[in-house]
């Protein structure tokens, strides 16, 4: 039985969407994950909520932070110069054709070794943006991330345009268009140290144990080598790694420590 | 199910097509449209063989739902050129011998097609970028940018 595909023009309307019938159905931005879901059969939809008119695709920035919508592209946050870090997330996923129409919100769902953009707004302390027939409402990325709330639907993201120095190292059978083995995105703001990982656990997620290591770096000075070795220690230590046809959990997690101790030397360079 | 209308211009010419249930832009081409220059590699979006223009910007076709494009403007490798007449990426990849196979080759060129129309003098590494998402598993790809770089001082005037 082919699918229903709507394609809501108001957020209203999405809403409405959601609320109808037993089933949540399947929600679509971009349609680079979903579709490829369909052509593998992993996912046969009976509906399909597709956003690309909600006008959810801008990005906004004032004295507070950036807003990113949803459905803003690759290709569009790759050029975004005033988030350097995000920009640099999305220019190493695929290639140009698949950043055209891949979506920030989409990477969140992107299943793991996925994940390059969400690595790199876990590292901004981002937080998300959501509605559904229940409201609308806002949580932490790494909160959304453990447990996401059903029939609510990801409007948009904001990170705060607090200083910091960053740094992201993605490593891959290629130099482009590919998967990650590790991917490590790195910031050193008033916040505090945040280092999030994709392919060191099952999802995107910060390690703990290499922020500990990194408490009192300041925000523009050089780390020394021995906090560096430490938190690429802890790293290796704490790493859950998954294995798949690009990598071996063994490789992920020597590739941890390497990808994380060179993001820490090369943090500031450039800037 | 009743089949729903998407109406989008594909190489000029505005048009409307039925459809049913979730279709990628591809598949519409292929099998609707008879336009078969656009190849199915992987499905998945690594391999870039599906690339076509979508308002000038590449994309990859086997991913795109048919339903995005509604009102929008497609290119494919058969709108390039008239039948009989070949646009000069077309033949520098001739001249160049950057096609082997072939199977890759629509999606190479327009993908240069795209870059040179936003960079008309390239670097070869910028070229390289500009293809990162084409896999060619015949040649090697240093024919297909050979073809590339000639086809961009052949243009630029």
């Amino acid at each position: 039985m082919p699918a229903a595909v709507y394609l809501p023009t108001s957020i209203e309307e999405m809403v409405g969407l959601l609320e109808d019938g037993d089933r949540e159905p399947v929600i679509m931005a971009g349609g680079t994950v979903v579709m490829r879901l369909v052509h593998e059969g992993a996912l046969i939809p009976t509906a399909v909520v597709c956003l690309s008119r909600l006008g959810l695709d801008r990005i906004t920035s004032d004295d507070g932070g950036v807003r990113i919508g949803s459905c803003t592209s690759l290709a569009e946050l790759a050029a975004f110069d005033a988030a350097p870090m995000l920009a640099e997330a999305a220019a190493s996923v695929g290639g140009p054709a698949l950043r055209t129409t891949a979506t920030v919100g989409g990477n969140l769902f992107a299943r793991s070794p996925y994940g390059d953009v969400t690595a790199a707004l876990l590292a901004h302390d981002a937080v998300v943006e959501m509605t559904g027939p229940a409201g609308s409402s806002e949580q932490p990325l790494e909160d959304f991330l453990a447990a996401r709330a059903p029939r609510a639907v990801v409007t948009g993201l904001r990170v705060s345009a607090a200083p910091a120095s960053t740094s992201f190292l993605k490593l891959g059978r290629r130099r482009a268009n590919a998967t990650a083995i590790v991917t490590a995105a790195i910031s050193i703001g008033e916040a505090g140290p945040r280092v999030a990982l994709v392919g060191a656990f099952q999802r995107p997620r910060r390690s703990a144990a290499a922020e500990e290591a990194l408490a009192g770096a300041a925000t523009g000075a050089r780390i020394g080598e021995e906090q560096i070795e430490a938190a690429a220690a802890a790293v290796a230590e704490e790493a859950d790694p998954m294995a798949d046809a690009i990598a071996s959990a063994w490789y992920r997690r020597r590739m941890a420590a390497v990808v994380v101790r060179r993001a820490l030397q090369s943090l500031g360079d450039g800037e | 199910m009743t089949a729903r209308m998407v109406s989008f211009a594909v190489n000029g010419r505005a048009g409307s097509v039925a459809v049913e249930g979730l279709t990628s832009l591809l598949a519409t081409l292929r099998d609707s449209l008879g336009l078969t220059a656009a190849k199915e590699g992987c499905g998945q979006g690594g391999c870039g063989a599906c690339t076509v223009l979508l308002d000038g910007e590449p994309v990859l076709s086997c991913l795109v739902p048919v339903d995005v494009v509604e009102g929008r403007e497609v290119t494919t490798l058969e709108g390039l050129t008239r039948i009989g007449s070949l646009h000069p990426l077309q033949q520098s990849f001739q001249d160049h011998y950057a096609a082997q196979c072939g199977f890759c080759t629509p999606g190479m060129v327009l993908a240069a097609k795209a870059l040179l129309d936003r960079n008309p003098a390239p670097s070869r590494e910028e070229i390289a970028q500009a293809l990162a998402g084409n896999l060619c598993r015949c040649t090697g790809y240093q024919a297909i940018l050979d073809a590339i770089e000639h086809a961009a001082r052949e243009v630029t005037p």
